[in-house]
């Protein structure tokens, strides 16, 4: 589904992203988990076009999406390809981004009208449905100042849904949330899990992560460390820096 | 020996003052409409990332915030016609030079506007798949405004005042006639007041508008 190889990515003389190599097959749920500035958002940033990596190679779907050689220099050129490959992919950000001037469905309409050429009708009917699904109904003609933070990222699942990706990216997408919210999010995005949607999540979450990932991840210093059943890596991880970063998480409570 | 008022002669002035006004407001209104359209140029202009696009257009921004518009209006009156070698009438002289003053003023507030909305608004748009023209259509300008409107509406209200100017080169708008008026009834204090007032009556609302207008776009927040 989502093929990347030889990743890199500097900020400066800072290598943020050290050669990385990571297969995403369809149906699967990959949790990422690392330190704070071990690359986890930088690489996901790079996997959908966000960020220009200095090298390396991103495939969806077998088509390529970024292919980029040390040294080559100048951003991402947005190309039509470039975008229909980008919208396989879906993505949810930690900060909120839904738009402010729209309603909540204007919000979801608004790419399936305009980038797929969807009718009002149709496109408004699919947002319905999609905005049931994550528990909004209600909220349709709200605009999204009138939302708690939960409701917004909920809204903003389903707005990226709305484009029917092939693969759904979660960057921390409960980190500025209040502690009694994180719950309906991360039961939405296991709701997803379960229907059979490939996703990559990167989250702090520890028991998300557990319950919810097919694969985890465990990212530090810009490289993959360890990866594996989340019972293996969260029970009996294999590297060193793993237990560190597991022990350190899970005593904390 | 105080001085004596002599309102008397405002009736016979106020005609003479108001056809000065029209053509006030005349000059203003062009000025806004063309000014508008060259500062969404020069915004956009200084945006580009190609340097030979942005840099003179920051030096021309530079040079029409940072000379008197006096200065400017005087030079493009009596120098441009010989530089061009071809004739400008006073009018036309006047409207490029005002033009050309506020297309910088509103170039900027529009690339600020569009330069405050947040990154991550625009990062959304771009993998929601939305083409460029889309982007800035729904998602980016729609946002800006509310920064550029406010600041527009000022500057527009400044240029008001500031097309007085032009009586110093022989425009017939407000500021002349009472000029012209003044010297003709040897009564400048009088008609300086009654000019001073219809500038004021016209400006006072629109800054007032202009500033709830401000405070509602900013009560609307995400």
């Amino acid at each position: 589904m989502i093929s990347i190889r030889g990743l890199i990515k500097r900020f400066g003389s800072h290598e943020v992203l050290r050669k990385v190599n990571l297969e995403v097959r369809q149906g699967e749920a990959v949790v990422i988990i690392g330190p704070s500035g071990s690359g986890k958002s930088t690489l996901l940033r790079c996997v959908i076009g966000l960020e220009t990596p200095d090298a390396g190679e991103v495939y969806v779907e077998g088509r390529p999406f970024i292919r980029r050689v040390d040294g080559q220099r100048g951003p991402l050129r947005r190309t039509r390809e470039f975008r229909d490959v980008q919208r396989l992919m879906g993505m949810v950000f930690q900060q909120f981004t839904m738009f402010p001037h729209l309603t909540v469905l204007q919000n979801v309409t608004l790419a399936p009208v305009r980038v797929l050429g969807l009718g009002q009708e149709e496109a408004a009917a699919r947002a319905r449905k999609l905005l049931a699904k994550v528990g909004l109904e209600d909220k349709i003609f709200a605009y999204p100042e009138k939302l708690s933070g939960g409701q917004k990222q909920r809204a903003s699942i389903a707005r990226a849904l709305a484009l029917e990706p092939k693969i759904m990216l979660f960057d921390e997408v409960t980190s500025a949330l209040d502690p009694e919210l994180i719950h309906e999010v991360l039961s939405v995005m296991r709701q997803l899990a379960a229907d059979g949607m490939t996703m990559m999540v990167v989250t702090h979450e520890m028991g998300f992560a557990n319950k919810v990932a097919d694969r985890v991840v465990f990212m530090d210093g810009g490289t993959i460390i360890e990866e594996g059943k989340p019972s293996d890596v969260f029970s009996s991880p294999k590297e060193v820096r793993t237990k560190a970063f597991i022990d350190k998480v899970l005593t904390h409570i | 020996m105080p001085y004596e008022w002599a309102w008397r002669i405002v009736p016979r002035a106020l005609p003479v003052l108001v056809r000065g006004l029209q053509l006030t407001l005349s000059i203003t209104l062009v000025v806004i409409i063309l000014g508008f359209l060259l500062g969404i140029l020069v915004a956009a202009a200084r945006l580009a990332r190609n340097p030979l696009i942005s840099k003179p257009v920051a030096l021309y921004i530079e040079f029409f915030r940072g000379t008197p518009a006096l200065v400017q209006l005087v030079w493009i009156y009596y120098c441009l016609p010989i530089i061009l070698g071809i004739e400008l009438p006073g009018f036309a002289s006047i409207i490029i030079a005002l033009t050309l003053n506020v297309g910088a003023f509103y170039g900027e507030a529009i690339r600020a506007g569009i330069q405050a909305v947040p990154r991550d608004q625009v990062e959304a748009a771009d993998i929601l798949g939305l083409s460029y023209p889309d982007k800035m259509r729904f998602v980016v300008l729609p946002q800006a405004f509310r920064v550029i409107i406010p600041v527009a509406l000022s500057l527009s209200v400044s240029l008001f005042k500031d097309t007085s100017l032009v009586s110093t080169i022989g425009v017939a708008d407000l500021m002349y006639q009472a000029r012209v008026l003044s010297t003709e009834t040897y009564r400048p204090m009088e008609i300086l007041t009654v000019a001073a007032l219809i500038y004021f009556v016209i400006a006072f609302p629109c800054t007032v508008a202009t500033r709830m207008l401000e405070l509602r776009l900013a009560s609307v927040r995400h």
